[in-house]
């Protein structure tokens, strides 16, 4: 089992189907946080948590991938991620375990893939038991700052 | 590897300092270059550069460094004197080692420009300046050099000193620790080195015997007097370094990493007192107490970290100020008060580009050349001052010049040639405003454009930038005595002062910079004052219409529908607030205090929004937005729309007594007789030839920008009928009320003040006096403009619409 073969991803679910992020990327999981909205915003920020006295910018993931609005009974949770720039929460249906996969398991995202996911979905790894969606969170940071710029009136 | 990284950025964090003090040495050497002290200074500096950069392999640093010391060296041993060619070419020494610590700080190497044609200047200079020197009496030079002797340790033939460290190490102090241990690595290529600059001087030795005795005598001298001698010397050297051995460099990350754990620490230590105050074990409250107080002083502590003098700043002052003054060919000299004024480092960053600005605008537009001085009468050498000082919980900065000041004739000429303002403004502006309208963008009154500045970006970006720093900058001048800038700032970014206030269950923050007051009316009072213009509301306060603007809907997470009258009888908590020069009237839900808040940035993507400044931490540990006020105004759409429509609109004619006046225009009505206008609400002061004055009904009219401006007499409401201006043309002062203009007739036009405090009001509402007061000596009577067209009958609220289709 050489490491280059074997990539691991944090797993998250939203709208019933399994995301992942590269585990490098996770700095933490966190649930129940106080989130205070930013009027104004682009509709793919949630708001702001305070992660230790730091300002943390939550990204709505299902915005961001056009998918339907959550409503379940649990709160969502926040994946705080690096990009380059700062820390950001990633907000998610319910966080799953790390999962380790093969890289000859890896797919590159159907040519049918339509919209902004093209962008956002590197390609998908495929499990014993379903897919797992390889998001890429530098992509994600830069589109949700990119049309934060463009929705300014 | 790593262990060199740090050595190269310990060198560079070094070298750097030093560059700066070597720097201020040179051009204090230039004033006096009789100054040993300055001389050995330089030549340590430079000493110890030349010896690190050996130490790390940069051999172009090491090379033209030397190059320097050896220049030096001859200047010391009064072999040659420091020309001004010779100090612009140490000068470019400077910019060199700089350019290459530059690269050597972003690459790891030097760079490929080794600097020939500077070392040859270094080497010319010297032998050109040799021979002019011979001309000079040799009895001097020889008495100077037995002085320099003293100092003299490692000059124009290094291996003396470098091979003998003991004599060298006093000098040193250990600034470099390395240096001395590896001077020996370096010694051979200075050999070389020295060999050349050797056969270079060799052959003006040729030409010039004289030079050469003194390094056969210091060849000769016994090696004691040095020693003996040099320890004055380095004493300065040491106490200046023994200072930086008590602090320590941080990293600034790791510091503001720190304040956010304070920060957090606070809030938890709130927590704790919160949860601990129904608690009676004496134990537990007497913990929480002094965790209490260990958490505040840990706080204070942290805050001061981040505080720094100002003077680290102004160490490149001196050399700004040298070099802009040679290129405008004046003469300046740089006074410095404050420099341990300390600020914010963030703002000391922020400072930094305005101030070197003000500095060449100073020198460049602001002094005068010499010539112009002298004819002036002022000392040929200009003066400079930099001063900062706190008051009032706030840095005050001054750049502060003893020129020639600013022509109000020019400005305004140029002001009206821009377009900025009409001729018509220009009369009624007060030589105040005339002043500060140079910040704005595109303002220069540079009649050329010069190398140094007066290309029209400079004032309104120094203004802007010092505005983003929560900022003021404001200029007084006086044409003929001089300028003065002031930049007042607050001694920290990272904590305001800010007004909490919620809406829709959400907390926001103002900084308290922008609230200029807070009103709390009754449903029935806030009805009645509440007027609304198309789907515009205005707030009336003591006379003056405030726009006013719903945060809620300002920030849509209310539904547009819902009206201020249905959320104003519900709840009316006014801020009046200020944005720029403009105030407005914000509505929240409720407004709970001041606070002393965290500045916390915001995350690039809601950089662009526009309407925050960033985000602090509540006591509660949740994030709460601070408002940007300049934002909000802009987003109302308080800047597109002119000030006069929204104030002026005809609703404040009505019978206001108390009118807010600001600034007043001063005229001559009769005999002596002195009258105040407040400015407010006039626009222009025009001559009317009396040619001019038509007739309608019984009314004196002009017209004026295509309709008609009834005239009123002021002579004749003051029963004073002697009017005493019998030329050709009147003066008018026009005041505008909504789309009308009413001139007031009056004989001259004084000049425009402040309002002074002490006015007498008057009770008679019949006359058109609302008070009398002292303006520069003299009685003044206040006139209400709105109370004089009421008394003379002119058209009457009822009547405004009537005569205004009249006219059109």
């Amino acid at each position: 089992m050489s490491p280059s073969e074997n990539r691991q991803f944090c797993s998250f679910l939203l709208d019933g189907m399994l995301f992942g992020v590269d585990v490098g990327d996770v700095q933490e999981g966190l649930r129940d946080q106080r989130i205070t909205r930013v009027p104004l915003a682009s509709s793919m920020i949630h708001g702001l948590i305070n992660l230790r006295g730091q300002i943390v910018t939550v990204v709505d993931l299902r915005q961001c991938l056009d998918l339907p609005k959550y409503i379940g009974d649990r709160p969502p949770v926040n994946i705080i991620v690096r990009t380059r720039d700062e820390p950001m929460s990633f907000l998610a249906d319910e966080i799953g375990d790390v999962l380790s996969v093969s890289e000859s398991d890896f797919e590159p995202a159907p040519e049918t893939l339509r919209g902004v996911a093209v962008d956002l979905i590197r390609g998908t790894y495929k499990l014993d038991d379903g897919l797992i969606r390889v998001l890429d969170t530098q992509q994600i940071a830069d589109y949700v700052v990119a049309k934060a710029g463009q929705g300014q009136t | 590897m790593g262990e060199l990284d740090d050595f190269v950025n310990d060198f560079l964090i070094e070298t750097k300092e030093g560059l700066g003090q070597l720097e201020n040495d040179l051009v204090a050497l230039e004033e006096n270059p009789q100054d040993a002290d300055r001389l050995g200074s330089i030549f340590r500096i430079l000493h110890t550069i030349k010896g690190s950069a050996g130490f790390l392999e940069f051999s172009t640093l090491r090379d033209i460094s030397h190059s320097g010391e050896h220049l030096l060296g001859r200047i010391r041993n009064g072999e040659i004197t420091l020309s001004p060619a010779l100090s612009n070419s140490l000068f470019r020494l400077i910019d060199a080692i700089r350019e290459l610590l530059a690269s050597i700080e972003e690459s790891g190497a030097e760079g490929d420009n080794s600097f020939v044609e500077l070392k040859q200047q270094l080497g010319a200079a010297d032998t050109k300046s040799e021979t002019k020197v011979l001309a000079e009496p040799t009895e001097e030079k020889s008495r100077e050099i037995s002085e320099f002797q003293a100092s003299d340790e490692s000059c124009s033939d290094d291996t003396i000193t470098v091979m003998a460290p003991a004599d060298h190490a006093p000098d040193e102090t250990g600034e470099f620790a390395q240096s001395d241990s590896e001077a020996s690595g370096f010694s051979r290529d200075d050999i070389t080195a020295m060999d050349d600059s050797k056969n270079g001087g060799y052959h003006s030795v040729q030409q010039a015997p004289e030079p050469e005795p003194p390094l056969v005598e210091r060849l000769t001298k016994p090696p004691k007097p040095p020693l003996e001698t040099s320890p004055p010397k380095s004493d300065s050297k040491i106490s200046g370094s023994g200072s930086s051995a008590s602090s320590v460099r941080v990293e600034v990350d790791l510091l503001n990493r720190l304040m956010n754990l304070v920060g957090e620490l606070v809030l938890t230590r709130n927590r704790i007192l919160q949860v601990t105050s129904g608690q009676q074990d004496p134990d537990i409250l007497n913990t929480t107490q002094r965790l209490n107080q260990i958490t505040s002083e840990l706080q204070d502590g942290i805050m001061r970290t981040r505080m720094h003098p100002i003077g680290g700043m102004w160490q490149r002052m001196p050399r700004i100020t040298r070099d802009v003054s040679r290129q405008c060919a004046k003469k300046v000299r740089l006074e410095i008060e404050g420099t341990e004024t300390e600020l914010d480092k963030s703002l000391i960053e922020g400072l930094t580009d305005p101030m070197l600005h003000l500095v060449r605008n100073a020198i460049d537009h602001g002094i005068e050349s010499p010539n112009s001085r002298r004819l002036s009468g002022k000392p040929e050498e200009g003066r400079l001052t930099l001063r900062a000082f706190h008051e009032g919980g706030q840095v005050i900065i001054e750049i502060d010049d003893d020129g020639s000041g600013l022509d109000m004739d020019k400005i305004k000429h140029r002001a009206i040639q821009l377009g900025f303002i009409s001729s018509e403004e220009s009369l009624v502006m007060s030589a105040d405003e005339l002043q500060q309208s140079i910040f704005l963008p595109g303002f220069s009154t540079a009649d050329q454009v010069s190398n140094v500045s007066g290309r029209g970006v400079g004032m309104d970006v120094v203004k802007t930038n010092i505005e983003q720093l929560g900022g003021v900058v404001s200029l007084k001048s006086t044409l003929g005595q001089g300028t003065v800038v002031r930049i007042t700032v607050p001694l920290t970014l990272a904590i305001i002062p800010a007004l909490v206030v919620t809406r829709s269950g959400d907390h926001y923050t103002i900084p308290q910079a922008n609230v200029v007051e807070l009103l709390r009316p009754d449903s029935v009072t806030f009805a009645s004052n509440v007027e609304r213009i198309h789907d515009a509301f205005v707030y009336r306060l003591r006379g003056k219409l405030l726009p006013l603007v719903e945060l809620g809907n300002l920030l849509e997470v209310e539904r547009p529908e819902k009206t201020m009258d249905e959320s104003g009888a519900a709840a009316s908590h006014l801020i009046v607030l200020r944005a720029g020069e403009r105030h407005f009237a914000l509505m929240v839900d409720r407004i709970i205090g001041t606070q002393e808040i965290v500045v916390k940035p915001l995350g690039v993507a809601l950089e662009t929004i526009g309407i925050y400044t960033g985000s602090t931490i509540m006591g509660d540990g949740s994030v709460s937005l601070i408002l940007d006020v300049l934002g909000l105004g802009r987003r109302a759409g308080l800047f597109t729309r002119d000030e006069q429509e929204v104030i002026g609109e005809p609703e404040s004619m009505a019978d206001e007594t108390l009118v807010v006046v600001e600034r007043l225009l001063i005229c001559e009505v009769g005999l002596n007789r002195r009258i105040g206008i407040s400015i407010r609400s006039l626009t222009c002061v025009e001559h009317v030839a009396r040619a001019d004055i038509e007739y309608s009904v019984d009314e004196e009219v002009v017209q004026y920008r295509g309709g008609i401006m009834p005239l009123i007499r002021l002579s004749h409401f003051l029963m004073d009928e002697s009017e005493t201006n019998d030329s050709d043309s009147l003066y008018v002062v026009v005041h505008t009320a909504g789309d009308r203009h009413v001139g007031i007739v009056v004989d001259r036009v004084l000049d425009i003040t402040d309002t002074p405090s002490g006015i007498e009001r008057s009770a008679d509402g019949n006359s058109p006096i609302t008070g009398t007061a002292i303006v520069q000596d003299r009685v003044t009577d206040m006139i209400d403009p709105d109370r004089l067209i009421r008394i003379a009958g002119l058209f009457l609220p009822t009547t405004v619409g009537a005569e205004a289709s009249q006219e059109n």
